[in-house]
């Protein structure tokens, strides 16, 4: 029979994938709107800042479930966005739980440097059947854009999720107190 | 009574009721059946009669203040059922009429190709991370379609299916640069091959290559798939001229296409999952 704290940790981490399923269902329809041909890649930031709040393996798991949606959508090749988003939720929650604090700064720098590479990684890929002549076009036009636009959004993307995931945290917190009090 | 009969009263009486049966003899003798006293009690009184209907009027709706709000309660609760009817009836209605409107170009292209087999799917989602306007469908394996599958939009070519699930589909548009298409202008007969490049993809445009240089393409030419290589059948619309330009790195020509579809807003398709000639190279 599990306890309340095993149950707890059981919900918590469900919403994790909850979520992180929710953001590619509304990324996968457009949901945002397009600013100058621009477009969000939501998912990003949602994984990144996840990654702040739950164990490594389950950020691990997560980003994987993220980048599965996100193949459905997708035209590269099945897995690659799942294998993304895995290991940068895997990173994002080894860093924090080593050598960095959670906090905004952190989840802004995460959704850089992982958002940076995403667009990098996918330029390159685009120009090989270019055979790079469309780079500028592609990267100037459209990645670069969408690139920023991704980050700008971080913020409110932590801002939401981090009081979606301390409403069940903090509740249980209470729990626990009251419990210890009566015993 | 004998007595009242010989009196001045009833004299008087009589004198009355004679005056009013010549009254009543004269407005069925006149043109407007109206008897002089009529006309003139109603000269006299009509002004009074408008007011008063005016304020009988008034006091019908001041009246309605003093019925009870269950009563007016209950009224808004049936009209507002009635009205979430009308409204559910209506939204049916703009769907169908959207769906008669894009079965009525496809029909058109079932007439004429009646060697095509469709499966009618619809638009569920978008890569966000792709630029060439790809999106997924909601037909898959399931339903009989398969890789290399064309995509259509009544008569225009939109897309060609690559990746198939059970129940969904990613199709890559004409605009991707993967995606090749050879096609021909119908008025000059003139062949070439869809190659895009990512700039004219982003404005959303395509781009015709392969013409000679003494091209006689005009602005305005219809480009239409000529059926070769066994992917695409042959008079799939893909796009109207734009412009014809001179191909810098070799002696041929190309012409900016634009496609006539509006991906950003497509939402019905229809995938040609067998026609005559499929698979086959020519």
């Amino acid at each position: 029979m599990p306890t309340k704290e095993q149950r707890f940790v059981f919900y918590r981490n469900a919403l994790a994938f909850a979520v992180v399923v929710a953001a590619g269902l509304l990324q996968n329809s457009l949901w945002l709107p397009e600013v100058r041909g621009a477009r969000a890649f939501i998912l990003l930031p949602v994984v990144c800042v996840t990654a702040l709040f739950f164990s490594v393996p389950v950020s691990f798991a997560a980003g994987i479930a993220a980048g599965a949606v996100w193949d459905i959508a997708s035209t590269t090749p099945d897995g690659y966005l799942a294998v993304y988003l895995g290991f940068s939720g895997l990173l994002c929650a080894v860093l924090v739980r080593r050598y960095m604090r959670r906090s905004l700064r952190t989840a802004w720098l995460f959704c850089f440097v992982f958002s940076g590479l995403f667009v990098l990684i996918r330029t390159l890929v685009y120009a090989s059947y270019f055979d790079f002549q469309g780079i500028p076009a592609l990267f100037f036009q459209f990645f670069l854009p969408s690139f920023v636009y991704t980050v700008l959004l971080c913020p409110v993307i932590y801002a939401v999720l981090n009081r979606l995931y301390s409403i069940l945290s903090d509740g249980f917190e209470k729990y626990k107190l009251v419990n210890r009090r009566i015993k | 009574m004998q007595q009242w009969l010989k009196g001045r009263n009833a004299k008087i009486f009589a004198g009355i009721l004679a005056a009013l049966l010549l009254g009543m003899l004269a407005a069925a003798l006149s043109a407007d059946a109206t008897s002089p006293l009529t006309r003139a009690v109603g000269f006299v009184f009509s002004p009074l009669q408008t007011v008063s209907t005016k304020i009988a009027g008034g006091l019908r709706g001041f009246g309605g203040h003093f019925v009870s709000s269950g009563y007016y309660q209950q009224r808004i609760e049936e009209l507002e059922l009635e009205l979430e009817g009308y409204r559910a009836q209506l939204v049916d209605f703009e769907i169908y009429k959207q769906q008669l409107e894009s079965y009525k170009g496809f029909l058109e292209i079932k007439e004429k190709h009646e060697d095509f087999e469709f499966a009618p799917a619809t638009v569920i989602g978008r890569d966000a991370a792709d630029a060439f306007r790809s999106f997924v469908i909601n037909r898959g394996s399931a339903d009989g379609v398969s890789v290399n599958d064309p995509v259509i939009y009544e008569s225009y070519l939109v897309g060609v299916v690559k990746e198939v699930g059970v129940t969904s589909s990613v199709v890559w548009s004409i605009l991707d640069p993967r995606v090749s298409v050879s096609a021909y202008e119908i008025r000059s007969r003139e062949d070439g091959y869809l190659a895009n490049t990512a700039a004219l993809s982003l404005s959303g445009l395509s781009r015709l290559s392969g013409l000679d240089r003494a091209t006689t393409i005009l602005p305005g030419g219809i480009v239409c798939t000529s059926g070769v290589g066994g992917i695409f059948p042959r008079d799939l619309i893909l796009g109207t001229v734009k412009e014809v330009l001179d191909q810098k790195t070799d002696i041929s020509s190309y012409a900016v296409i634009e496609p006539g579809v509006d991906y950003a807003n497509l939402i019905d398709v229809f995938v040609i999952t067998s026609f005559l000639g499929q698979g086959e190279a020519e």
